[in-house]
């Protein structure tokens, strides 16, 4: 199988430093990735990267075999920001929020169509927000914002979904729930999803692979496989303990 | 009032003030909602370099302060977006360029003297033909665009990472965006000046996002200010003999606090 994402000994330098270095990391189809590592471990920036929106100054990045740089983007990446980068004052509701991607499909500003419009609406059903449309986007808790934001990035019906610390501000139930919306969109919608987080504890349990970033990748497998001590406090740094939710963690299936 | 209407000086005036209020009423949403209100002061205070210039190198200071303003928000808007640096820093470090350049200007042309009153505050009721048909050629280039690409606009102004992953050309946008912004501040700032241009780009909008939480209702609703600010002010102006540009800030901005302090006690009570 062919890797929608490949990045072979991948260099990114800011101001004469290196953030990353020799990143060499394949994400295949319908896998839930999910790249972990402490804050100012380069995670943003691997992730821009991807996205085009950075340059390695060494190695080669290819995504659905185009290098993301100069790739015109259609539609086939939904990407979820960290939400506090989205105004909360912002005058707008719910269901124009995920009519977003929709406009941004059409080369004009021509009207929704009632297939567009049925398309929204699925993508707010899928996250359990349907009900909701007409909320001011503002008004929801963090929570409601990530699901809304997640309807926006399916609106677009991509082949794969980027998210950037997907858990943050949210509680423990939430980000449960969260994480099993992932696993359904993975294995009901066949997408591809790949997502940072500093928190390898949360997302052991839901992850098919799992990639431990501090500046260089130094663990790549799956999160059953046991992740070297080393590695970890690499990582991490040392006197950490870590909790792993695996997929037969008994109190993780309760909560669900 | 109706005799108001025969004198032609107060119906250009009149004729003006609609065509601003469309024009600001529908500008001062995005620049509101992209934290661009300050560019407005900031390219207004940088005609003055391009009004100085005309007059230094004796060509029509309408077409200087053109250039200037336009050059002026696209290199403001690419130092924010390639220089890493905020639009308060840029707008902040031009606009005292610009000045301090029409000031050095205008002095070594020592037989001109510039006009500062009006420059400030303009003056709207010595509208010509010659600035109706400006405005009005911005409004019938700046509302098609609008209207084509009000939704990508949006994306862009919510969530502009997003949108330039979903496909939107951001980058185009917003530079469309910056050169009607510089046009309209140009086109109006000989008949309103400085300050009620600033006034005209943050006041709309943020009156509107008193009233509604819906994006089109909040372009609505600063449309329908500006006009009502803007004949009322007029009007006034022509009653108590007062400066009508002036006049129309005043008024706008304790409209702006009435209702503000208003709405503030309505969700502090009920």
């Amino acid at each position: 199988m062919k890797p929608i994402i490949l990045l072979q000994d991948v260099w990114v330098r800011y101001n004469h430093q290196t953030v990353l270095e020799d990143i060499t990391l394949a994400i295949y189809p319908c896998e839930i990735v999910s790249i972990v590592g402490p804050n100012g471990s380069g995670k943003t920036t691997l992730i821009n990267t991807i996205l085009g929106f950075i340059e390695p100054y060494k190695g080669a990045v290819t995504v659905f075999d185009k290098n993301p740089s100069t790739m015109k983007q259609n539609g086939q990446i939904g990407y979820l920001p960290q939400s506090v980068e989205v105004d909360p004052k912002f005058p707008i509701n719910v269901f124009d929020v995920v009519s977003m991607t929709r406009y941004a499909l059409k080369s004009l500003n021509t009207r929704l169509t009632g297939k567009d419009r049925e398309i929204v609406m699925q993508c707010l059903e899928k996250v359990e927000m349907e009900k909701l449309i007409h909320h001011h986007f503002g008004t929801l808790s963090g929570g409601q914002k990530q699901r809304v934001l997640i309807a926006r990035a399916l609106a677009l019906q991509p082949k794969m979904l980027i998210l950037d610390e997907p858990s943050t501000g949210l509680d423990a139930v939430a980000q449960d729930r969260f994480y099993h919306l992932l696993q359904k969109l993975r294995d009901k919608e066949d997408l591809t999803i790949l997502m940072v987080s500093h928190d390898i504890g949360a997302v052991s349990g839901i992850v098919d692979q799992i990639a431990c970033l501090n500046r260089k990748i130094h663990f790549h497998g799956k999160p059953e496989d046991c992740i070297p001590s080393e590695a970890l406090e690499r990582v991490f740094g040392k006197n950490v303990h870590f909790v792993l939710h695996d997929k037969n963690c008994e109190m993780c299936e309760k909560r669900r | 009032m109706m005799d108001l209407f025969t004198m032609e000086f107060f119906r250009y005036a009149l004729i003006m003030s609609v065509l601003l209020a469309i024009l600001f009423g529908l500008l001062s949403f995005f620049a509101i909602m992209r934290k661009m209100a300050f560019l407005g002061a900031g390219i207004a205070h940088t005609a003055f370099g391009g009004v100085a210039l005309g007059v230094f190198i004796g060509i029509d200071p309408f077409y200087t302060s053109l250039v200037f303003c336009i050059l002026s928000a696209l290199i403001i808007g690419k130092m924010v977006r390639y220089g890493n640096i905020s639009y308060d820093t840029s707008i902040g470090i031009f606009f005292a360029f610009s000045m301090a350049m029409g000031a050095i200007l205008i002095a070594m042309r020592r037989a001109y003297t510039f006009d500062l009153a009006g420059y400030l505050f303009g003056n709207i009721l010595g509208v010509t033909i010659f600035d109706m048909i400006s405005a009005l050629i911005v409004l019938i280039l700046f509302v098609p665009f609008l209207l084509l690409f009000l939704q990508k606009i949006l994306f862009m102004t919510f969530d502009e990472k997003v949108a330039n992953i979903s496909g939107i050309p951001v980058q185009k946008l917003d530079t469309f965006l910056l050169v009607f912004f510089a046009t309209i501040i140009v086109v109006s700032i000989k008949i309103v000046g400085i300050v009620l241009v600033s006034a005209l780009v943050v006041l709309p909008a943020s009156f509107g996002l008193i009233f509604s939480k819906d994006f089109r209702r909040v372009i609505t609703i600063s449309i329908l200010f500006t006009l009502t600010i803007m004949i009322g002010g007029l009007y006034i102006s022509y009653q108590c003999n007062t400066p009508a540009g002036a006049t129309i800030v005043v008024i706008g901005t304790l409209i702006y606090f009435l209702c503000f302090i208003a709405n503030y006690l309505r969700n502090s009570y009920i």
